[in-house]
């Protein structure tokens, strides 16, 4: 059905979601995204563990994990040249106040062509900043 | 005007706070729909379920608002969700009050529908020889609290129990609660009926 190549396909992705029936919701989309694995945690605890034993091809940050920010794994991220994007049902001015609004954000409830339009600028972004 | 000012502030930081809320609690809802859209092929199933199941999240809502947003009863939990189901002589719950932070409250609100739909579907609440216990105790660990619950089904007859698919609602009883609040459980699926506990810290 798509012509042009998917630069989304086969990519191992890690999803950072505190809530089990969102994590699934994006797993399935990411699923027909064609991506290649999703790794799924709920915690900023476990994602750090995660982060710190495993590399990813793209990170999906909620930005609040059970009441904590998740940016400083945003920093850690953004340091080792990985790329991700935010979720959150944050609007443009929050974003603003929290000095991120350049950041790549995709809005929850997760839609399909949202996630896909976000991943592909989080990728896109990254490569401009980490030439080959 | 300083007075002015700071109410003016905390009146945005509650609009923010209400804002956030309101947005994660339909992307719970928009994912609910979803997941139930994709398991059920017959129309009036696929509504009848996701009412129930939405249904099951705003009757805690409304336990939560009336406690200003800060605890809900798990015996009110159990309660509400048993309440279609009406056999007190087959079903019995037991435990002391608790008090369940929103999440705690909201996660185990849909484990606990999902059991008792299961159970009303194919379970202790389908058959005349079922009985359902429901208790849970608390205790304390070096870690804090901890709440442990057991639902046990028995006078159940099932066929094979090896043989039984697992649908969206076995997947959140068995998950759910490990990803949401770090906890634990154990499902199991015997010739008698289901036996499952839970354990959480809170």
């Amino acid at each position: 059905m798509e012509a042009e190549s998917n630069p989304l396909r086969g990519l191992d992705i890690l999803l950072v979601e505190d809530e089990y029936i969102i994590a699934l919701d994006a797993e399935e989309i990411l699923k027909e995204l064609d991506v290649g694995r999703t790794s799924v945690v709920g915690t900023f605890d476990d994602a750090q563990r995660v982060l710190e034993s495993q590399s990813f091809d793209l990170v999906i940050l909620d930005v609040n994990l059970n009441g904590k920010k998740s940016f400083p794994l945003a920093i850690a991220l953004a340091q080792r040249g990985t790329p991700f994007v935010f979720a959150s049902g944050y609007t443009l001015s929050q974003r603003a106040d929290m000095g991120l609004a350049n950041a790549i954000w995709v809005s929850k409830p997760y839609d399909k062509e949202g996630l896909k339009a976000a991943l592909n600028q989080a990728l896109l972004k990254n490569s401009a900043a980490h030439p080959a | 005007v300083t007075e002015v000012r700071r109410l003016e502030k905390e009146l945005r930081r509650l609009m923010d706070e209400l804002q956030h809320r309101v947005k994660n609690t339909l992307a719970t809802v928009a994912s609910i729909v979803n997941q139930t859209v994709a398991t059920k092929g017959n129309v009036q199933d696929l509504v009848d379920t996701l009412k129930k199941r939405i249904g099951a999240l705003a009757a805690t809502h409304h336990l939560l608002t009336g406690r200003d947003w800060h605890d809900a009863s798990l015996h009110q939990i159990i309660e509400t969700e048993l309440r279609p189901f009406d056999h007190p002589e087959r079903v019995h719950v037991s435990g002391p009050p608790v008090a369940l932070p929103p999440k705690h409250a909201l996660t185990l609100t849909l484990t606990l529908h999902e059991l008792a739909t299961n159970a009303a579907k194919y379970g202790a609440l389908a058959h005349p020889t079922g009985h359902l216990t429901v208790d849970w105790a608390v205790t304390m660990t070096a870690e804090g609290r901890r709440l442990s619950l057991d639902w046990r089904e028995t006078g159940v007859s099932v066929g094979d129990p090896g043989a039984v698919r697992e649908s969206f609602g076995t997947r959140l009883i068995k998950n759910a609660v490990v990803h949401d609040l770090q906890g634990s459980t154990n499902y199991a699926l015997t010739s008698e009926g289901v036996i499952f506990r839970l354990e959480v810290p809170f």
